[in-house]
């Protein structure tokens, strides 16, 4: 998939936004600068991830002791600076979403440690893991679990206060609230309205509220668009840029659909089987990735121009993802890569920058190099499909 | 005992092999009365790939299974049209005879190929059953075909997975097990419905790549029933795009991808995170479809559209015409989108 | 987008077998049915899933019928000089065994009592019996449900055991051993005899609801909205309370209504047997046991007849209150 064929895309942009709903036009009305990324050099990381893992230990038998371990996350390191966004993808079963629940402590990591604004946060306990928790929060996937639909929207996005009185006073939670509701987009009167009579996208919007309400520098957004329809999706990633922009904050941004990751992110990790396999800034993940897992999952996703029908190069991986509880010697990708070579299957890449074209960037393969058509032999037996 | 049937002798006329008009459903419900399809009219042909893609609440699934006659009745009822296969109703047909025409001449694939296969009976099993009850075969004639499709689907070690349950399978190759069982009886026409929408990427081109492979083979006709524009623009001929209840425009996929004549379609394509606009607002629709139960006079569309005027609101629903060669939309204003200026 | 279709739906749509499709059809394709332009559903209030429940209670038939029994049960509990201004322990032998007529309506029993009036005053004890005994059954058994499915572990097995050795005494068997273990002395006042028969009830039924619970309470465990209340820094005590509870409730609720019709037969039966409630207590099971001796079911009939009637009300009704309230709560409708 290369940046012409993208770009190919009939429709023009549009910058009138639709009428109707109060937010739609709103939403993400400043444009960005120059590449967040680059302002981070001499900047000190709001958070850093060093060596983390998560193995959930597998039992059996009456006595139910233990048999092995699934290594769901399995030796992450990252840096995430302040009010940039990290964008982490992968396919289901790569540990990208219990890396966000290690992120916001609802795991705790096997080893490994989180660094937040200089203070190792791993094994906080009681009121100094109370209080980190205003910093660090998490939007979820599933608009539908992620609000108690016993609860009032008001209710619900109260309830940080109720958990945190110190935030905002009892005699201004209200208005917060309204505050909160406004500022996500939706009616400040509907603070009496139950979760199950708004829509999808709406829904989402009250969790990223409740998500903001604490003022945290980090938040962690577990797949927030991925349940939601192609016109609501934009809504709420317009949305998330705009809260971004306004209140200085630093995403994770975990996500299959790698067109909304390119959009939100200035870096992007790729995840397999519980470790990093490239990461790297948008363009040197998108068009210039040296992995070639990455090189698959690029060529996978759908491209919406059927002109560019006959002209993609589609790679399609042998068999199924290896089970995380036994993952394969050596790179773990090997077993489905159609440039794996004996070396492989002993020497576990680690990852370094690794020559890309123009300079580098930090890839897991022996063997990094850019996906040319010309230079790859997948041949027929390659493509079980 | 196995029942013995013979496959119903209907064959295309004018080489369509389905024709809906005016197809109407609507649901029974609490709150009322939701119109889910109000007045649905396309048409099938051999070798044909239609896609029908809309949103949730669209009602595109709801299309299929009045097709298909699954609808759950009540709270849904069809209330008015025609689903013509070879000629045929197959709204008035009796369930009897219906029974014979799901699987063996229209047939169907869901989203969630975990929950729609028994997880009791090895998979080998669940497809054998379709041999032994549409065509009477025997267990061991029948579980040969069984292993014979699960190649045919490419499914590697056939014979050795046939006896292995669904949950031993990845969901990849549980949704190819669902294939095999839906194009078992050679139909002649196959709904897809979201086929891989619970799949990861790599698993979704595989599959995609696959009932492209059988269609070919077979010369079936293919209907996929989606929200994802991108799978759309990879496997179909023709798109019709769905909006409460209503075909708002329906052509080829390339003009329709080039340049949209329907406002709602010209927002959904223009949704799409593109390059350019990286770390820009996204183009999003304002604001969310209507209920079903309180559908707003006029065109449905009309709340949420930056064309619409006065007629819009006030003139019934704009008819489902043909705008170009072969092109049909359904807007009191196509020139104007058409023509419309872009930024 | 979209929820997942069951493997009816997919059976029928292959054509296998089966003339009925079901399916989250409803869900599926309507799930944005609520959504309308900029806001919730256009002129409706508010509406918490309790007031849905009531919305729909509203409409069953099923619900009005067992309402209007409850309430004229309880009425009878509490003020039985509505109905009858006759003193059921006022008693001539000169008209025992009388049948129904002007002057008793029901008849009279071998003591000559009013068999009305007896009827009419029995309730108390029986509805008494009904209610504390599921308030005990549905407060332990909820407590440790609850504790048991949230914290899990080494605690949740051994209250899950516990609980099962409970389970495995038959509620009759268990009853009449607790009973007979305490037995009653001439002179024990009324509402420590009430309070026997509740406790014997209480101790065996609880397991039934804690299992209930704790099942409920693993469905709503894993909930995004319980995950975010601990990604705030919400303590345990305030998840349970705020969140758990109130989502994992609605199912014992539901069975403790059944539950309390068939206390009150088993306060009866106890009595029946002699070591329940007994004279001079009034209740349906002792003027049932009296009824019962040898000979008066064919010669008098209506002295058993009434009672036992009054009690199969009285059981139906909670049965039916459940039934439909279990209608009004499952999360299909909505």
């Amino acid at each position: 998939m290369s940046e012409s064929e993208l770009s190919g895309l009939s429709g023009q942009p549009e910058t009138v936004s639709g009428t109707g709903e109060d937010a739609g036009a709103a939403d993400g009305a400043a444009a960005s600068g120059p590449t967040r990324a680059a302002r981070h050099v001499g900047v000190e990381p709001i958070l850093s991830v060093r060596d983390l893992t998560k193995y959930y230990p597998l039992s059996s038998g009456v006595i139910r002791h233990t048999v092995g371990h699934v290594k769901a996350v399995d030796g992450i390191s990252f840096d995430l600076f302040p009010g940039e966004t990290l964008g982490i993808v992968g396919e289901s079963g790569c540990g990208k979403s219990t890396l966000g629940r290690l992120l916001v402590s609802l795991e705790r990591p096997t080893s490994g440690s989180i660094v937040f604004e200089g203070r190792d946060i791993t094994d906080l306990k009681g009121s100094a893991m109370r209080r980190l928790r205003r910093d660090i929060q998490i939007v979820f996937q599933d608009p539908y679990t992620s609000l108690d639909p016993r609860k009032t929207v008001g209710d619900i996005i109260g309830e940080p206060f109720k958990i945190h009185p110190a935030v905002v006073p009892s005699g201004k939670r209200q208005a917060r609230v309204k505050e909160l509701l406004d500022l996500v987009g939706l009616n400040p009167e509907h603070i009496n309205r139950y979760p199950h009579e708004f829509s999808g996208g709406q829904r989402q919007r009250i969790g990223i509220a409740r998500g903001i309400a604490l003022n945290p520098k980090v938040l962690v957004c577990d797949e927030p668009v991925s349940a939601l329809d192609v016109s609501v999706q934009a809504q709420v990633v317009n949305l998330l840029v705009r809260l971004q922009k306004e209140l200085d904050l630093a995403y994770v941004f975990i996500a299959h659909d790698l067109s909304v990751v390119r959009h939100i992110s200035d870096r992007v990790g790729v995840m397999y089987l519980g470790k990093f396999m490239e990461m790297g800034d948008e363009d040197q993940i998108y068009d210039r990735s040296t992995h070639p897992y990455t090189q698959a999952l690029m060529s996978a996703v759908p491209v919406p121009d059927p002109q560019a029908r006959d002209k993609r190069e589609l790679i399609v991986l042998q068999g199924d993802v290896p089970s995380p509880a036994n993952p394969p010697s050596g790179c773990r990708f090997h077993t489905r890569c159609w440039r794996a070579q004996p070396a492989c299957a002993e020497q576990d890449p680690e990852l370094v920058p690794r020559e890309d074209g123009a300079g580098g960037h930090d890839s897991a393969c022996l063997f990094a190099e850019l996906f040319s058509k010309a230079s790859e032999e997948i041949t027929e037996a390659d493509q079980i499909g | 005992m196995p029942r013995k049937s013979t496959r119903l002798d209907l064959a295309p006329i004018d080489g369509k092999l389905l024709e809906v008009t005016d197809l109407h459903v609507e649901f029974r419900t609490r709150d009322g009365v939701a119109k889910a399809i109000n007045g649905v009219n396309f048409s099938l042909s051999p070798s044909e790939t239609l896609a029908i893609l809309g949103e949730s609440g669209s009602g595109k699934s709801v299309t299929a299974q009045a097709i298909m006659g699954i609808l759950d009745s009540p709270p849904a009822f069809v209330t008015g049209g025609q689903v013509k296969y070879c000629g045929v109703d197959l709204l008035t047909m009796p369930e009897k005879d219906m029974r014979r025409v799901r699987g063996d001449h229209i047939s169907m694939i869901f989203q969630d190929a975990l929950s729609s296969l028994n997880p009791v009976f090895p998979v080998g099993w669940q497809i054998a059953e379709m041999f032994r009850i549409h065509r009477g075969m025997n267990r061991s004639d029948a579980q040969e075909q069984a292993v014979r499709l699960m190649e045919r689907v490419r499914i590697p070690a056939a014979r050795e997975r046939a006896g292995n349950y669904p949950h031993q399978f990845s969901g990849g190759m549980r949704q190819r097990i669902m294939i095999a069982m839906a194009i078992a009886l050679d139909p002649r026409v196959l709904i897809a419905d979201e086929p891989t929408t619970a799949l990861d990427v790599t698993v979704q081109a595989q599959i995609m790549t696959l009932l492209k492979e059988l269609q070919e083979e077979s010369g079936m006709g293919l209907i996929l029933i989606t929200h994802d524009l991108g799978v759309v623009a990879d496997v179909a001929d023709d798109i019709a795009v769905m909006y409460c209840g209503r075909f708002v425009e329906h052509c080829d996929v390339h003009r329709l991808y080039a340049n949209p004549a329907h406002p709602y379609t010209v927002g959904l394509i223009d949704s799409i995170p593109r390059l350019d606009q990286k770390g820009e607002q996204l183009f999003a629709i304002g604001g969310l479809p209507p209920s079903l139960t309180h559908l707003p006079t006029g065109c449905s569309f009309n709340p949420r559209c930056r064309f619409a005027t006065e007629e819009c609101r006030v003139a019934g629903a704009p008819p489902f015409i043909e705008v170009e060669d072969g092109r049909f939309a359904a807007c009191y204003h196509t020139e104007e989108v058409l023509n419309r200026e872009r930024v | 987008m979209t929820e997942p279709h069951d493997s009816s739906l997919a059976k029928d749509a292959l054509g296998s077998s089966g003339a009925t499709a079901l399916g989250a059809v409803l869900e599926d394709d309507l799930s944005g049915i609520d959504a309308t332009t900029g806001g919730p559903v256009v002129g409706t209030k508010p509406r918490s899933l309790w007031s849905d429940a009531w919305y729909d209670l509203r409409r069953d038939p099923l619900f009005w019928i067992s309402a209007v029994l409850i309430v004229v049960f309880i009425l009878m509990a509490l003020f039985p000089g509505l109905f009858t201004n006759k003193d059921p322990r006022q008693c001539d032998l000169s008209v025992a065994r009388h049948i129904p007529s002007p002057a008793h309506w029901f008849g009279t029993d071998i003591q000559g009592c009013d068999v009305y009036a007896r009827t009419i005053y029995g309730a108390r004890s029986s509805i008494l019996v009904g209610i504390l005994a599921t308030l005990g059954t549905a407060i332990i058994g909820s407590a440790v449900g609850l504790i048991a499915g949230f914290r899990g572990g080494w605690l949740d097995t051994l209250l899950s055991r516990t609980g099962d050795i409970f389970y495995a005494i038959p509620l009759l068997l268990g009853g009449i051993i607790i009973l007979y273990t305490f037995p009653n002395q001439v002179g024990t006042p009324y509402i420590v005899v009430v309070l026997k028969v509740v406790a014997a009830l209480a101790i065996l039924g609880w397991p039934s609801i804690a299992r209930l619970m704790r099942s409920s309470v693993l469905q709503v465990m894993p909930h995004d909205y319980i995950q975010a209340a601990k990604a705030l820094g919400a303590k345990p005590g305030r998840i349970i309370l705020s969140h758990v509870l109130p989502n994992a409730m609605a199912p014992v609720m539901v069975v403790s209504t059944i539950n309390l019709g068939s206390y009150i037969a088993i306060e009866a039966t106890l009595s029946y047997l002699g070591i329940g409630l007994q004279e001079p207590a009034i209740s349906w099971g002792v003027s049932i046991s009296d009824a019962s001796g040898l000979g008066y079911v064919r010669s008098a009939p209506f002295m058993l007849l009434f009672p036992s009637l009054f009690l199969s009300l009285a059981v139906l009704a909670f049965i039916f209150l459940g039934e439909a309230s279990q209608n009004a709560f499952d999360p299909k409708r909505h």
